[in-house]
């Protein structure tokens, strides 16, 4: 198997990653913040150092400022219901995932107005068109780091820097690039930074976190209980407890803190520096073939570890599942949950490569083989 | 168990920030649940420490901005505000 589709998950995941898995319900299997056994309390003791990890790969001061979800989805959702009220303004970029767009258009029904400012046809968000949907009443900016479809990398430090200085909170999609860009939400003046713990940074599905910039406070999207403050009604003010009631992923939380782990121990910059090469080679010889298109920013600087393309008069689905049946190469074809990505790009569907830290020379090498078979 | 001063806090996340710190800097505390005795509402956890690490709890606690739920001594097999 050769797999090119890490910008859905990536596969495999580093044997530690496992390993600890299997630990953590093997010698941690109480339930984290509950009792005071030393199952429970071995259980919690994993979560905590998972936080650290988290809050480290960032470059958060406080781990207790890093909330845990099931996903990335779950911790956009968080942010964004969390801070927007009635009367509020929103804008976000028109290269979004829906789990940005659906639960902006969700609110949109309840009184929040919206802005979608145009990416280029490359895939980049100018800064400056953020500045000028900047209202005074834009409580939130929401934008990808980098998208979801073609990989392009949007100018978070400018963009922070600008919306801090409107006084707007800054919410980033990381969900590309968490563990393999280089992210600092104290220097790009995030205020909230969404991740999943399943792509780059190498952990089970079922993971993912939100960072909230001390001081700030969010409405919680579920109540429940938490371990402390039991007696009372409410839920507690303090966090992370505030936003996540009920029992937690540990096995899941376990595995996360192994990747990040092997993450900060490979180097993001080592990390972005091998999948910089390898979409250098596959963007190259995917020129050379007739009929292809290439859907990204120019600059290789400027894009994640993903090329997407098309091929004149071939479906990207039939295309992927020919690499997939006959060349046991996975990638993804479609539209990626992320319509307005599309409309942006002019595109209908495109196919997906997506590089990781798994990948290899090889891989790349036997991919532009059989896509060079399949379409000359 | 060691120490005979019970130091509480209001979640555990809280313990385990300041307990980490302080092993970091040599001082190994033990993490207990909060006994009913302390009087205290809810579900707390705290470390265990003697007198003489009191003190590097305080100050640990006061720079992560965390607010002790309380202290407590050792007193007739349950625990009084210290």
């Amino acid at each position: 198997m050769i797999y090119l589709d890490h910008a859905a998950t990536s596969w495999p995941k580093p044997p530690d990653v496992l390993h600890a898995m299997i630990a953590a319900m093997a010698e941690g299997g109480g339930n984290p913040g509950r009792s005071g056994h030393a199952l429970s309390l071995r259980a919690s003791e994993i979560i905590y150092e998972c936080r650290e990890a988290v809050a480290r790969l960032f470059g958060a001061s406080d781990p207790l400022r890093i909330a845990f979800t099931a996903n990335a989805t779950e911790a956009l959702n968080l942010a964004i219901k969390g801070t927007l009220k009635p009367g509020d303004h929103a804008i976000y970029s028109s290269m979004e995932h829906n789990a940005v767009w659906r639960p902006l258009k969700a609110l949109e029904l309840r009184g929040v107005t919206l802005t979608m400012v145009e990416a280029g046809r490359d895939g980049i968000v100018p800064p400056e068109r953020i500045a000028a949907a900047l209202r005074p009443n834009t409580r939130l900016v929401v934008l990808t780091h980098a998208s979801n479809v073609n990989g392009a990398i949007n100018d978070i430090a400018a963009t922070g820097a600008l919306v801090r200085a409107h006084g707007a909170l800054f919410l980033v999609d990381a969900a590309q690039t968490a563990g393999s860009i280089p992210i600092d939400v104290e220097a790009m003046a995030i205020d909230l930074l969404a991740f999943p713990g399943h792509k780059g940074l190498l952990g089970p599905q079922g993971t993912g976190g939100l960072y909230i910039r001390p001081g700030l406070d969010l409405s919680p999207l579920k109540e429940g209980g938490t371990g402390s403050l039991s007696h009372r009604a409410e839920m507690p003010a303090m966090v992370p407890d505030r936003y996540e009631s009920g029992t937690p992923n540990t096995p899941g939380l376990a595995g996360l803190k192994a990747g990040i782990t092997h993450v900060l121990a490979r180097g993001v910059a080592a990390i972005r520096e091998a999948e910089i090469a390898h979409i250098t080679r596959l963007r190259a010889a995917l020129r050379d073939i007739p009929g292809v298109t290439l859907h990204g920013p120019e600059n290789i600087a400027d894009c994640a570890g993903i090329v997407a393309l098309t091929v004149a008069g071939r479906d990207p689905e039939d295309l992927a599942a020919e690499l997939s049946g006959t060349y046991s190469i996975a990638c993804r074809a479609g539209l990626m949950c992320a319509p307005l990505a599309h409309a942006t790009l002019g595109t209908t569907g495109v196919l997906r490569l997506s590089a990781g830290d798994s990948t290899t020379d090889e891989d790349i090498s036997a991919t532009i083989a059989a896509l060079r078979t399949i379409l000359f | 168990m060691t120490g005979d001063i019970l130091v509480a806090f209001d979640t555990l996340n809280q313990a385990h920030r300041v307990r980490r710190k302080l092993m970091a800097d040599g001082l190994y505390l033990d993490l207990v649940r909060v006994p009913k005795s302390t009087g205290l509402p809810g579900c707390g956890y705290g470390v265990r420490v003697s007198a003489n690490e009191l003190g590097p709890v305080h100050t640990v606690s006061d720079s992560f901005g965390i607010t002790l739920a309380g202290v407590f001594s050792a007193h007739d097999g349950g625990w009084v505000p210290l």
